[in-house]
Parts: structure tokens; C-alpha cells; sequence
């Protein structure tokens, strides 16, 4: 799973979870692979997502590095952040591990990289 | 530099020879690239059936963009002239400007000429005497077969009908050749080679004619609800786009399942969708797949998606499923489904995807998953009418460090649906599209069974036909606002999606003639409704007469065919009594595909009774709607319709 796809997802379908977002991370195994820079996607992207949660993240996977704790305007030009962001949303992939629901505490198992975010039945 | 001189110019006319397939396709795929490049195309023809378009369009750049995407036009060229017949065919390119030709035939330009004909093979020398004749054509420079800087292709079209090739072509065209379409990509991406594929994997033109009428571009995200192998999304990465997906099988998304490949025995540690874009050097745009159930997708609630592209799972060949149980209250959304078809399976029963999956014939499918339907060990009523069966995917629990796994109840095709349409208003970005297939029962089939909503507007809705009684719609819909507070979950649905699983099921047990009653009801089917067809009908009045019969028989044989099902109970209880009579009546029927064969009918009245054996015999020529009236006038049933091997329809008739 990568951290792009962590900041999209939510627990909200849990009965009586609110927010559930973000969701905490919790890498039995990282693996970094390397994928070319596109800087158009990336600069697309970031509008999109929630920087508190992307920071949260990488904090979580130990790659927070020198990630600016806001925003910063003008990111569109500043191809350093660009491809500083391109690394931890596309590069870094958690292949075991488990995401966490913030208010139930419910776990999520992530297997050789792919989520399982279904819910038991009773919890629908 | 030389486009823009060119878009100076006036517009020109561009001739685009189409692929013979996929026609309803055609111009939506055209007119979905011409508007996602900005390319204002005029529609000089367009023909309905026969494989050629006529564009007029402003420059050359135009049309190379244009042909960048399409899958189902094979080439492009810049018309010279077009005619009916020969003499207007050189006239016509005789008036084309002549200083649009000379910077091609140039004296340092190499050129050659081809001369290709649509269903006819010409012979050298006549191919050579038609190349003879453009010798008015301003030709500088020297001829070069094998890499000519100009290609004129003299093409003749003599219509569709392989079985009635005309001595002369209905429509002939000279042209420059500028571009080829993307046609290559369909071998290039064939599911042949494919590393991991499934019983559903999307076809790889089909992906691509999905992805273009989704105008999926560079730098854009696409997602696929109902993701499978990942077929689809191979063909949106290779535009360009960054793709997601998801799915409610975790045996699939970890390519645990049964190999359908014919000479596989296992999945190979290898398989996977993120190996299906690495096959293709595409892995850049690879972001995630997730099991996820599509009833209570996860995502956050924000505009992140620029195109949704799915193909659903009918209930045929994959379960429709989501996660739920009897035991627990579900949202009220669901009551009516939770009361007609929650059969909760706890089951360890991994095979009935499998075994349906690698069934080509769909009744021996409806066997398999009856079967499992009544092995169920929890079932509470086994509703024999419900649409969907319920089935429990119960991975191997080495794949997940979780031990529990949810139960699955069946899903409707129509929540399916409103499920989709709802996450799409509310995570499509604006100008986004959804891009899904719809299947549907061709008889039932109305307009008002495409699901809507009022933040989607419907762009285009094809047919592909699948059998004689069922297709499937490719349904392309354009997010136009976002939804305001309730506008979230009202995805209109008809209910009538529903019961195609039902419905399917039950036509594939239909007799061959039920058959071929349905498919004169769909006469657009058939080959040689082009202009070839056309043409013909207007030169011989006889032809268009004898074709109204044709219409009134087929009628017939539908109302025969309807009869024998209507008396199927009559009929149990007359096999008791004694026989009187018999009539019968033999009615030929039409050649397959061609209307315009000579009807012949005859009917022959048989009594027989059953004391003295004594047998009296009617001959008369009728029509057969007249038979047919004759014959239920008269009070009688339909007994038995059979067939014999001349394609003849025998119908007993009990008095």
C-alpha cells in the first residue's frame, strides 16, 4: 500500500464511526521501489490531499525526513517538494502491516501490499 | 511550424475506413477523442453500417490526434474523390484543388499507389488499370514501393455481404493516406499474453474503447469498483492515467483463484495486477488495489477521481455479492433485498466462482450454481426467484493474518448500480466520467433502465450483443455538478436490472427456434444492412415486397413459438386423452441471415383418427401469418414444435 492510497482511505463504514480518518499505520514491512518522477500528477494531486494526514503517515513509517509540517504556497513550482512528495506518496509501500481505526481501534490486515478493508457483518 | 501553416488552409475532408466491428461504437469513440482534444469535426457521412466515415476537419494535426486514440478506425486519409462510378469517381478527383495535391506528388517526393478493395479480391491486372487511369494526377517524382513519402490508396467498397459480391463497387474513393488508428494495440495487449487474466477480464479493445470513451488522458486518476484482474486498468495506465482499484474478492486481488487459463494447473507466485502493468512498462502508473466491498466503499468523501471505469459483475459468470449477514440489521436501504434474498452461507465453498468461470455453456453454469445455492448450511429459504446466488468466497486463512472472514450475501444488480452511481457524484471530479456496462435482456430493454442521477449526464449508450437475448450497454455518463447535501445516495435505478440473472437462465434453456424467434426481432444484427443492402433494395422493388413477408413470417413463428409455451399445460393434460387428429403444418423458414430470400409456404392438413386409421390430407398454399390464423381459429393447441435438419419448423397440432 502506498501512502497515496492511506490518505484516501477512511474507517467511516464502521457503525458509529464518524470520521475515521486517517487512519493509523502500524509497517511490519516497508519496501521502497523506484518509479519515475511525473511531476504533472503529482503537482495534480497534492489539492487533493490532506496534508495533516499525509505528515501523519510518514511519521508513521518512519519517513517524515524534512517534510514541512504545512503546505507550502507555490508548491506547484518548487520541484524539490514536488519530488520529495512523489517519493512518499508513490515510492514508499507498506507491504505487511495493518491500518488502524482512530476512534474503534478496529484493524485492518494489509498483505503483501494490498488493504483489506471489509467490514464483518456486524459491524455494517 | 507546418501545422499552423496548414490550419491556415480551408478544412479539409478526411476519409476514415472503420474496423467491421463494434459499429454502435464507432462514433461515440470518435466523438469522445474529437472533444477530449479540443478537434472540431464536421460529419460529412456516416454511414450506419458500412465501415467508412466521412470528417471534415481543419488541419492535418487534427486528424493525427484523432487517429493517436482510436481503436476502431484502421486508417485515415485526406480525400481526393469519392464516386459511384468511375467517371464521377475522376471527376470528382479531378476538381480537387490542385495546389493541395502538388506539395505531395512533388518531384522530390516518392510515391506509390495501392489499390485495395472491401470485400472483393481484385486481380493484378484490374488493380494495374485503375492505377493507369489517375495518370492525370500531377506525378513529379519517382515511385518508391517500399518507403514512398506519398501513399494514394484507390479504395473500392462492394458492401458487406460476402455471399453477394456486386461486379461493381457501390462506392469507390481515392485518398492520401495520413495515419493509421491504434488497431495494433489490441494484439500488443491481447489477453492472450496477458500475465494474469480471470474469467472476466476485460478484452483488451474493449478496455481501450472504454478508456477513450472515459477520456482518460495523462496525469489523470481512474479507478475500477469492481477491478478483477485489472484489465481495464492496463489500458488506462497505458494512456496515461494513475490507477486505483478495488474489489470485495480477496482471492482475486491476491491472484489466489483458479487459473482459467485452459493448460494452467496453478497461479504462479508472478501473478498479479501490479504484474499486468509491469508486462507492459506501465508499473509508473500503478497506485493500489484494495479488498473492499463496494456497498461501504472507504474512500474519503472528496472529488479526487477524474474517471470511473468498471465492468460490474452480472451474477453469470461472477457472484454478485457484498458483505452482510442474517443475523444483524442492516441499513433500511436493504430491507427489501434482506427479505427476498439474504441467504447467509457459511459454507467453505470457494468453487462455485471457479466452476463457473472456466463453464462456457451458461446452462451447465445454471446447474453448478444451483447446486450450490442448496448446499447452503445456514440458509434460511432458498427463494427460488431470487436473482443472485449467495455464495462465501472463504480464503485460506494463511493469506491474512485476520481469521475471521465476513459472510457475503447476494447484492443486487441493481443497488450494483445505484452503489456506483452514488459513489461517482460524490468522487468524480467535475467533467469526470463513469464509464460502466449495463447488462441487460434485450426484450425488456427500454431507455428508462439506464441508471441516473441528477449530478451524472448520460453522454452515450451502446449496445454489444452477447446472445440472441442478451447484451450488454456500455453506459457513459458525465458528472456535471457536485451533489448537494441529499443528493449523495439517489441513483435512479430501474428494478428491472434485477432480474437479468433470472431471465438469463431462463432463455438459455430456450428451443433453437425460440431463438431465432428473438433474433428477427433484432434485425439490426444481421450482416448487409449497409449501404451495399440498401442500394440493392432500391434497384429491385420485387426484393423490398418479398422482405414485408419476411417480416409477417417471422411474426408468425414468434406467435407460434409464444403459443407453445402458453400451452405447455394443455398440452400435459391432452397426452392423456385420445388423440383425434393431427394437423400439421410445415413451414419453411428463412435463411438465416438474409431477408431477401423467396418465402414458400405450404400447409398440409392431416387427419387422423384413431379407430379405422383413416387418413385424410389437405394441401393449400398460404401465407404463413394465414396458417397460423387458420390454425388457432380453429380452436387447437399446439402441440409440439420441432425442427428437422433443412431448418424446417414442424408444428403438431392437437385438435
Amino acid at each position: 500500500m502506498k501512502l497515496i492510497t492511506h490518505n484516501m482511505l477512511t474507517s467511516k463504514g464502521i457503525k458509529n464511526v464518524k470520521e475515521g480518518f486517517p487512519l493509523k499505520i502500524q509497517a511490519d514491512e516497508v519496501k521502497n521501489v523506484d518509479i519515475d518522477f511525473d511531476q504533472d500528477f503529482i503537482s495534480k494531486m497534492v489539492p487533493k490531499l490532506d496534508w495533516n494526514a499525509l505528515i501523519f503517515a510518514a511519521q508513521c513509517v518512519g519517513h517524515k525526513e524534512d517534510l514541512p509540517d504545512t503546505l507550502p504556497e507555490g508548491y506547484e513550482n518548487d520541484e524539490d517538494l514536488l519530488r520529495k512528495l512523489h517519493h512518499i506518496l508513490l515510492e514508499v509501500e507498506v507491504i505487511n502491516g495493518c491500518l488502524e481505526c482512530p476512534e474503534t481501534q478496529r484493524k485492518f490486515p494489509i498483505s503483501n501490499g494490498i488493504p483489506n478493508m471489509l467490514l464483518n457483518e456486524d459491524e455494517v | 511550424m507546418s501545422c499552423s501553416q496548414k490550419c491556415i488552409e480551408a478544412a479539409r475532408k478526411y476519409l476514415l475506413w472503420c474496423a467491421n466491428e463494434h459499429v454502435e461504437f464507432r462514433i461515440p469513440e470518435l466523438k469522445s477523442i474529437a472533444s477530449m482534444f479540443n478537434i472540431p469535426i464536421k460529419w460529412i457521412d456516416k454511414p450506419k453500417e458500412d465501415p467508412y466515415v466521412i470528417v471534415e476537419m481543419m488541419c492535418e494535426a487534427d486528424a493525427r490526434k484523432l487517429m493517436s486514440r482510436s481503436l476502431l478506425v484502421r486508417s485515415c486519409y485526406e480525400l481526393w474523390g469519392e464516386g459511384s462510378t468511375e467517371t464521377e469517381l475522376h471527376s470528382n478527383v479531378r476538381s480537387f484543388p490542385a495546389e493541395f495535391m502538388k506539395p505531395h506528388l512533388a518531384p522530390d517526393k516518392t510515391f506509390k499507389v495501392r489499390v485495395e478493395a472491401f470485400n472483393k479480391t481484385l486481380k493484378i491486372a484490374d488493380k494495374l488499370a485503375k492505377i493507369e487511369a489517375l495518370e492525370y494526377l500531377p506525378f513529379e517524382g519517382h515511385v518508391d514501393l517500399k518507403n514512398a513519402d506519398t501513399c494514394l490508396h484507390y479504395i473500392e467498397y462492394y458492401g458487406l455481404d460476402p455471399n453477394s459480391i456486386p461486379t461493381t463497387p457501390y462506392k469507390m474513393f481515392v485518398g492520401r493516406w495520413v495515419a493509421e488508428g491504434q488497431r495494433e494495440l489490441i494484439g500488443r495487449f491481447s489477453l492472450k499474453t496477458r500475465n494474469y487474466i480471470g474469467s472476466t477480464s476485460m478484452d483488451a479493445q474493449l478496455a481501450f474503447i472504454m478508456t477513450n470513451l472515459a477520456q482518460v488522458q495523462s496525469g489523470e486518476v481512474v479507478a475500477d469498483p469492481f477491478v478483477g484482474t485489472g484489465s481495464i486498468l492496463v489500458s488506462a495506465a497505458y494512456w496515461g492515467g494513475h490507477v486505483w482499484g478495488w474489489d470485495i474478492d480477496f482471492l482475486t486481488l491476491h491472484a489466489r483463484t483458479k487459473p482459467t487459463r485452459h493448460s494452467q494447473k496453478k497461479r504462479l507466485s508472478c501473478e498479479s495486477i501490479a504484474s499486468n502493468l509491469e508486462q507492459y512498462g506501465l508499473e509508473r502508473h500503478y497506485l493500489d488495489v484494495t479488498v473492499m466491498d463496494n456497498a461501504k466503499p472507504v474512500w474519503r468523501a472528496v472529488p479526487f477521481i477524474d474517471a470511473i471505469i468498471t465492468d460490474p459483475p452480472y451474477g453469470i459468470r461472477e457472484s454478485t455479492e457484498r458483505v452482510g449477514s442474517l443475523k444483524v440489521s442492516r441499513p433500511s436501504s436493504y430491507n427489501q433485498d434482506d427479505t427476498t434474498n439474504t441467504n447467509t452461507n457459511t459454507n467453505t465453498n470457494t468453487t462455485t466462482n471457479t466452476t463457473t468461470n472456466t463453464t462456457t455453456n451458461t446452462t451447465t453454469t445454471n446447474t453448478n450454481t444451483t447446486t450450490t445455492t442448496n448446499t447452503n448450511t445456514t440458509t434460511t429459504t432458498t427463494n427460488t426467484t431470487t436473482t443472485t446466488t449467495t455464495t462465501t468466497t472463504t480464503p485460506h486463512t494463511t493469506y491474512s493474518s485476520s481469521n475471521h472472514y465476513p459472510s457475503k450475501v447476494s447484492y443486487s444488480l441493481s443497488h450494483v448500480f445505484c452503489d456506483l452511481l452514488n459513489f461517482a457524484a460524490i468522487h468524480l471530479t467535475i467533467g469526470g466520467r463513469l464509464v460502466f456496462w449495463l447488462p441487460v435482456f434485450r426484450e425488456d430493454y427500454h431507455d428508462g433502465m439506464i441508471p441516473s442521477h441528477p449530478c451524472l449526464e448520460l453522454m452515450y449508450n451502446c449496445e454489444q450483443v452477447l446472445t440472441v437475448h442478451s447484451s450488454r450497454r456500455l453506459i457513459t455518463l458525465r458528472k456535471i455538478r457536485h451533489p448537494t447535501g441529499e443528493e449523495t445516495a439517489i441513483g435512479q435505478v430501474a428494478d428491472l436490472t434485477a432480474k437479468f440473472r433470472e431471465r438469463f437462465f431462463q432463455a438459455s434453456l430456450m428451443t433453437k427456434y425460440e431463438r431465432q424467434a428473438i433474433k428477427s426481432q433484432f434485425p439490426r444484427d444481421k450482416r448487409g444492412q449497409g449501404l451495399g443492402y440498401r442500394l440493392e433494395e432500391a434497384k429491385n422493388q420485387t426484393q423490398m415486397v418479398r422482405m414485408d413477408v419476411a417480416a409477417k413470417c417471422e411474426d408468425s413463428v414468434i406467435a407460434l413459438c409464444e403459443a407453445t409455451t402458453r400451452h405447455k399445460e394443455e398440452i400435459n393434460i391432452l397426452n392423456n386423452v385420445n388423440t383425434v387428429s393431427v394437423a400439421m403444418c410445415e413451414i419453411s423458414t428463412l435463411g438465416n441471415d438474409n431477408n431477401v430470400k423467396p418465402i414458400e409456404t405450404n400447409m398440409t392438413t392431416e387427419c387422423v383418427t384413431q379407430d379405422d386409421s383413416a387418413c385424410c390430407r389437405h394441401e393449400s398454399s398460404a401465407t404463413r401469418n394465414n396458417t397460423l390464423t387458420s390454425l388457432s381459429t380453429g380452436n387447437q393447441v399446439i402441440h409440439k414444435a420441432d425442427k428437422n435438419t433443412e431448418g424446417e419448423l414442424n408444428a403438431r397440432v392437437d385438435l
